[in-house]
């Protein structure tokens, strides 16, 4: 009987909001650390091939893009196009761009480049391994296929 | 001069704390941006490590790879898979590759021992890509239920 009359006096409590920016700041600090921006942009329609066996994309840096893809633009030369990282270029400027790419990076993380391969399922195979000769020649020797299930 | 006095004063009186309830909206803003353009999702692929251009030199001096150590496929101009010089279902290439490797019944036909097979893999240039990934992948799937992947170097796609 005593309890009951002694919260009947009591002034409501009200939640402590002073708290709470640091708890929303924390989730922000979570998601900022383990998420990443694309670092790249696609500037033109690939439509990724479908395989089965699938691994994801380890290292997140360290990492050349090269995608080739059909390009929006009907005034372009060519039907395909081919952009590395964030420019489009040409497949015979492919070896000069990679040697820059490969200049602004240390000696002993030049061996640890990767570069994700992201083509149209309808580009020919020719036009692949011109490719892949390219980055041999510049020493980028691990490849990941861009695939989706 | 009697202004100024009074501005004093005032400011003596009541000094404000800078609200800090905005903060949260703030931090919810960044949070909600955040959200948004973080892709969750990681790329997916398939890798795969090509042999240095010194490497390839020093296989191509080697002794010639024995025809029971070798697998040969083809993808054509249609993107077909060619084995034995006639189009071959990609559905059975799992299976086969993997009789291939492991050579479950020692026959004398097959590679000796699984660590010696080579695949070569021939590819028109007009091929598309999807064919390949899909060879690839069935290669890759092959390799992985039996835990051969100390093999994998010895698995060559000669273009």
């Amino acid at each position: 009987m005593n309890r009951f009359r002694r919260n009947k006096n009591q002034v409501s409590m009200e939640i402590n909001t002073a708290s709470l920016p640091d708890l929303i700041f924390t989730i922000l600090f979570f998601f900022m650390i383990t998420t990443h921006l694309q670092p790249v942009f696609n500037k033109m329609k690939v439509d990724v091939p479908t395989a089965t066996e699938l691994q994801k994309l380890q290292e997140k840096s360290l990492i050349v893009y090269i995608m080739v893809g059909k390009t929006d633009d009907t005034r372009a030369l060519h039907a395909t196009s081919l952009q590395l990282n964030n420019e489009i270029i040409l497949l015979e400027e492919l070896p000069e761009k990679l040697k820059t790419v490969k200049s602004g990076i240390t000696e002993e993380d030049q061996s640890k480049l990767t570069t994700v391969l992201k083509v149209d399922k309808t580009i020919p195979m020719g036009l692949v391994n011109d490719i892949k000769a390219h980055l041999r020649e510049a020493g980028i020797l691990t490849i990941h296929y861009a695939a989706k299930k | 001069m009697l202004e100024g006095g009074f501005t004093f004063r005032k400011s003596k009186k009541q000094r404000p704390g800078i609200s800090s309830s905005a903060s949260a909206d703030i931090a919810f803003l960044l949070l909600v941006f955040f959200l948004i353009t973080s892709s969750l999702e990681s790329q997916t692929g398939i890798y795969r490590r090509m042999d240095a251009p010194a490497a390839e030199k020093a296989l191509k001096k080697r002794a010639p790879v024995l025809d029971r150590n070798l697998l040969e496929l083809a993808l054509n101009e249609h993107s077909q898979l060619i084995y034995n010089d006639s189009v071959f279902a990609l559905e059975n290439l799992r299976e086969l590759s993997q009789t291939f490797i492991t050579n479950p019944n020692h026959v004398d036909f097959l590679p000796e021992t699984p660590d010696k097979h080579v695949i070569r893999l021939q590819i028109s240039r007009d091929a598309d890509y999807q064919s390949y990934l899909s060879v690839l992948s069935e290669l890759h799937a092959s390799y992985s239920p039996i835990h051969i992947y100390e093999t994998e170097a010895a698995k060559g796609d000669n273009p």
